[in-house]
């Protein structure tokens, strides 16, 4: 996976022909990250690139790998879900107040149908294979709760297996 | 289960479609030029300057304004904590600071005299071969004594030109400091860090508020019998935050009255909001590029209480 690049980006020629090599490796990382949302995909990949362009026209940027490209894309997508979390806890808190239990884990069929946070936790960690303090830093929470997040997520995905089987 | 099982749950990934490859790459085409188009006549630049300057002078009285209105109402105060820097060649990004402040995490608190917090504060490690490494507020970083500054790509301005420049003095306190900036030492804590925040105590803001942290990581607001629980992270990058949301009051007719107006104040910020308890305990926001803080009275600037 990380084996293309690194790219010079120094001029235009240079800086399409690291998209032309990179963009699918590039899609396909995202793609995982949003759960095969194609529009916010899009959305994500076409962020990374042009906020590439601006830094390797500004000449901020003279080389790019994969990691550069791969951390833009987990940085930009983290960003996102921060901001969609407030609704999440919003209506997180309207499921837990009542009794303080949490609600039922709802059914997933794969990494695409957990929530953001759990999704993004788990690509981190068994497919970017960060660590769990590394997955935290990234996610900007405790240990201790990466490893709920994580824990939460690998149950939802167990439970579905065992309804399929 | 095992991780190939969640490789297999994972998929292949999507691929791109022709249409947005061509697509996204014509943008990039255009983005490219953009840059260069706008390089414009030297005539043509004089005026963008002085454009430049009028728009600079008014944002600063914007933000003046701003602070102003924040200081008369007691609501909200605003500085702009990203804005360019001007500051003087670098001699050594390390002279001056003590021995001890070597292989360190340091946070830059204050630029400027105003308060720089949030889960992206920057930070500082001098090493002893006279390089300084850390965190911009948007990236990794490091600098160089030969005047060399790897800085972050795709960021805004930061602080990290603040940074590069000592000469650094310091206090018995664990604080040093520059013209520009003023930081404080933390722990480094590569694995997890142990949160600061007594989980046995109370901090009580004024009496328009009560934070209860439970060993669960929630906090709780009371006011009245009526409890609020929001949820908490914390940041390991940059020394023990703890940020949490206003998004949901409780309908409780119990909340006291000034409690509930200060809620909605940060409620309609809108903002993810962090509670620091060092060096004096309070509570921060970051809206877009700005960084603001809800202004306590002095009676309500938060105290420690056993709880």
């Amino acid at each position: 996976m990380m084996d293309l690049g690194p790219w010079t980006v120094t001029d235009e020629v240079s800086l399409v022909a690291c998209y032309d090599q990179s963009v699918a490796h590039v899609y396909r990382y995202a793609s995982r990250l949003t759960g095969n949302d194609r529009a916010r995909t899009d959305d994500l990949v076409q962020d990374v690139y042009l906020g590439l362009v601006r830094v390797a026209r500004d000449g901020t940027l003279h080389t790019v790998g994969m990691g550069w490209l791969y951390t833009a894309v987990r940085h930009r997508f983290l960003d996102g879900i921060r901001g969609a979390a407030r609704e999440e806890r919003r209506l997180h808190l309207v499921q837990t107040l009542p009794n303080g239990q949490p609600s039922e884990v709802p059914e997933v069929r794969g990494l695409a149908d957990l929530p953001d946070r759990e999704r993004a936790a788990m690509v981190l960690r068994y497919l970017d294979d960060l660590s769990v303090p590394e997955v935290a830093a990234e996610l900007r929470l405790t240990v201790h709760a990466t490893e709920s997040l994580l824990a939460r997520a690998r149950r939802r995905m167990r439970a579905q297996e065992v309804r399929d089987a | 289960m095992p991780d190939t099982e969640i490789e297999r749950m994972a998929g292949d990934g999507l691929e791109p479609t022709p249409t947005f490859v061509a697509s996204l790459r014509e943008q990039m085409r255009g983005e490219w030029h953009l840059g260069s188009d706008v390089v414009a006549p030297p005539r043509l630049r004089q005026w963008r300057g002085v454009a430049g300057l009028v728009a600079a002078a008014a944002a600063i009285v914007g933000i003046g304004l701003l602070t102003q209105r924040g200081a008369d109402t007691g609501s909200i105060v605003g500085v702009d904590s990203t804005a360019p820097t001007t500051s003087p060649p670098a001699t050594s990004p390390t002279e001056g600071l003590p021995d001890s402040a070597f292989e360190q995490l340091w946070v830059i608190t204050s630029v400027d005299g105003v308060a720089v917090v949030g889960s992206d504060m920057p930070t500082f490690t001098p090493h002893g071969d006279g390089t300084v490494t850390g965190w911009d507020g948007c990236n990794q970083y490091q600098l160089t004594p030969e005047g060399g500054e790897s800085t972050t790509a795709g960021c805004p301005a930061g602080v990290t030109s603040v940074v590069a420049r000592g000469p650094f003095v310091s206090d018995s306190l664990g604080v040093v400091r520059t013209d520009r900036f003023t930081a404080m030492r933390f722990e480094r804590a590569p694995d997890e860090p142990a949160p600061a925040y007594r989980l046995d105590r109370q901090y009580v803001f004024g009496d328009v508020g009560r934070f209860a942290l439970t060993a669960g990581g929630f906090v709780s607001v009371e006011s009245a019998g009526c409890e609020m629980a929001v949820e908490v992270g914390w940041s390991i990058a940059n020394g023990n935050f703890m940020t949490f949301l206003f998004d949901s009051i409780p309908d409780c007719s119990q909340l006291a009255p000034p409690f509930l107006a200060w809620l909605t104040q940060m409620r309609d910020v809108g903002s993810t909001y962090v509670f620091r308890d060092s060096p004096s305990p309070a509570m921060w926001t970051r809206v877009g590029d700005r960084v603001t803080r809800l202004a306590f009275a002095p009676e309500a600037i938060a105290t420690e209480t056993t709880g």
